[in-house]
């Protein structure tokens, strides 16, 4: 317990001083979220509605869990096992599963950090109200970080050095980031790649997020989105724990 | 401790076919100073992997403290301490918060502060590790190793890269741990690091052990003879040169010949008067004994420092 808890503030310490880290889980889905907020308004498009600006919060939420999984945990990872800190570790009586475990709780809270900035961004800016459910926000935020720091996890097992992790990431992230109504709405997508909008995970964490916080009108119900994201996390996990190497 | 530190019989450890470890063993006193020498891909790494409890071997068996991996690794992993190459360091920790974590591994520890004074780190406690010179950073990899007051050290050629001052400096702080009565398993390249600080000695070389000793016993065994040695030069067949009084080996390998003779006024008169005959320099022109090198050499046919 003693080396958990000491873990998870190295690894506080160690994700506070990588700018890449921080730029794409905390900075840029907040400057992101102004962004659009300035481009469409504050102003909710039918008699009502959900303000677009104030959709754009949990969407932004959603786009930062995904970065926080893929840009966040997958290099560092491959870090930890090109500077042998794997290895070493497996000389202490420490398991390395714990070490592991260490690095990826502290990942899982950093979503809930995410959560709160953008939240508190919301309700100062746009004078946003949690009309969904504080309870229900809480377990989608958590099962979504899970989800993603979780395909984070089976990136850094996939890839052969801290570049191509980066480069996987990439490859991953493009098609969700437009495809799943998170940076713009599906509405606004051609008819024939809307169908995409199904198969790409992301969809589901933004559609579960927009209903939680907002109570916005949604793609699919509540549970259904929690089922797809609860398998999925199930089936990465499985595989991560398959394929992850220690060296 | 009525027990050896280390006790390895017949270790046997396979990558698919390949065969790296084969065979291989010997024991280790406590409070020794014990080198593992060969060239890269020697088995050795894997050798000091299965001990340290990170390889389960093939066959053979492996005692660590008087315990046994099967049964009691905790055990042996709390009182080990390993210092991998420049490797093992977490980045953008700082050098005390490396200690501490490390620290935080195991049941019981050193004080950091002492740690950090043992191995001259004081100073630099808060500085990126990334950003010292390897010297440097090769000193907390060993920091990073004495945080349980481990009775048994692992160090992975600790002076790799480093400048003569500082290889000393650090076979200096080696010298002490021995003089605290820790046990100490050292792979190296360098020969005269071995010969410095070893007890005694293995070379290991595909997968095997093929000599075992102090290494003046070793070198004195080995050879009665002395050791000629020049820059090969070009258009000579080496062969001839086997032929020159006195000379009962002959090694021609990486530019370098040598000629290992019993009788030296006889070898080198030889020499220098073959040398003017057939008009060919003798560059970089040593006459020497045989150190652990040439004892590598002879078992291995390869330099082991090239």
């Amino acid at each position: 317990m003693r080396a958990l808890i000491a873990i998870y503030v190295s690894t506080a310490r160690q994700f506070r001083r990588d700018w890449m880290a921080l730029l794409f889980t905390v900075l840029l889905p907040l400057i992101m979220a102004a962004f659009f907020g300035l481009i469409f308004g504050t102003e909710p498009a039918s008699p009502g509605g959900v303000p677009m600006a104030q959709l754009y919060v949990p969407a932004m939420l959603s786009l930062g869990i995904l970065w926080l999984g893929i840009f966040g945990t997958a290099p560092p990872l491959v870090q930890l096992r090109e500077h042998k800190v794997f290895r070493r570790v497996g000389a202490t009586p420490l398991p390395r599963p714990i070490l592991l475990a260490g690095q990826l709780s502290f990942r899982v809270t950093t979503g809930l950090i995410q959560a709160a900035i953008l939240i508190t961004y919301g309700i100062i800016a746009y004078r946003m109200e949690i009309r969904g459910s504080w309870p229900l926000l809480l377990l989608v935020t958590l099962l979504g970080t899970l989800l993603f720091v979780t395909m984070g996890c089976l990136i850094a097992a996939v890839a052969r050095s801290g570049d191509s992790s980066v480069a996987l990431g990439q490859v991953v992230q493009f098609p969700m980031m437009f495809l799943s109504g998170t940076l713009f709405p599906l509405e606004m997508l051609p008819g024939f790649l809307r169908p995409a909008a199904a198969v790409m995970p992301l969809t589901y964490l933004t559609d579960a997020l927009k209903q939680t916080m907002l109570g916005a009108p949604a793609l699919y119900p509540l549970w259904l989105d929690l089922t797809v994201l609860g398998s999925l996390l199930l089936l990465l996990a499985l595989l991560s724990v398959r394929l992850f190497r220690w060296e | 401790m009525n027990h050896p530190a280390i006790r390895v019989q017949h270790l046997v450890k396979c990558y698919g076919n390949q065969r790296a470890v084969d065979g291989v063993s010997f024991t280790v006193a406590p409070g020794e100073v014990y080198g593992l020498l060969g060239p890269n891909g020697a088995g050795k790494t894997t050798t000091v992997e299965c001990i340290e409890g990170l390889r389960k071997p093939d066959s053979g068996l492996i005692e660590v403290l008087g315990m046994s991996h099967e049964t009691q690794s905790r055990a042996i992993k709390a009182r080990l301490g390993v210092q991998l190459q420049s490797a093992g360091l977490f980045p953008r920790l700082t050098v005390r918060e490396t200690i501490d974590l490390y620290a935080s591994f195991f049941p019981r520890t050193l004080p950091t502060d002492q740690v950090l004074r043992l191995m001259g780190l004081t100073d630099l406690q808060k500085a990126d590790p990334a950003t010292l010179s390897g010297g440097w950073r090769q000193r907390l990899t060993l920091a990073s190793a004495l945080v349980n007051d481990p009775d048994l050290i692992f160090l992975d050629e600790p002076t790799t890269g480093m400048d003569p001052a500082a290889r000393r400096d650090v076979w200096d702080l080696i010298r002490g741990l021995k003089a605290l009565g820790k046990t100490i398993v050292l792979t190296t390249h360098y020969m005269e690091e071995a010969a410095q600080l070893c007890d005694r000695v293995a070379v290991i070389d595909h997968g095997r052990l093929l000599a075992e000793g102090r290494p003046d016993d070793l070198v004195r065994q080995a050879f009665p003879e002395t050791a000629v040695e020049f820059t090969t030069p070009a258009g000579v067949e080496p062969a001839c040169l086997r032929e020159l009084p006195g000379v009962i080996r002959l090694v021609a390998e990486a530019g370098t010949c040598t000629l290992y003779s019993i009788r030296i006024p006889d070898t080198v008169a030889g020499l220098l008067q073959l040398s003017r005959e057939a008009s060919f320099p003798l560059e970089r022109f040593t006459v020497r004994q045989p150190t652990l090198e040439d004892l590598f050499l002879r078992l291995t046919g390869r330099r082991l420092h090239p």
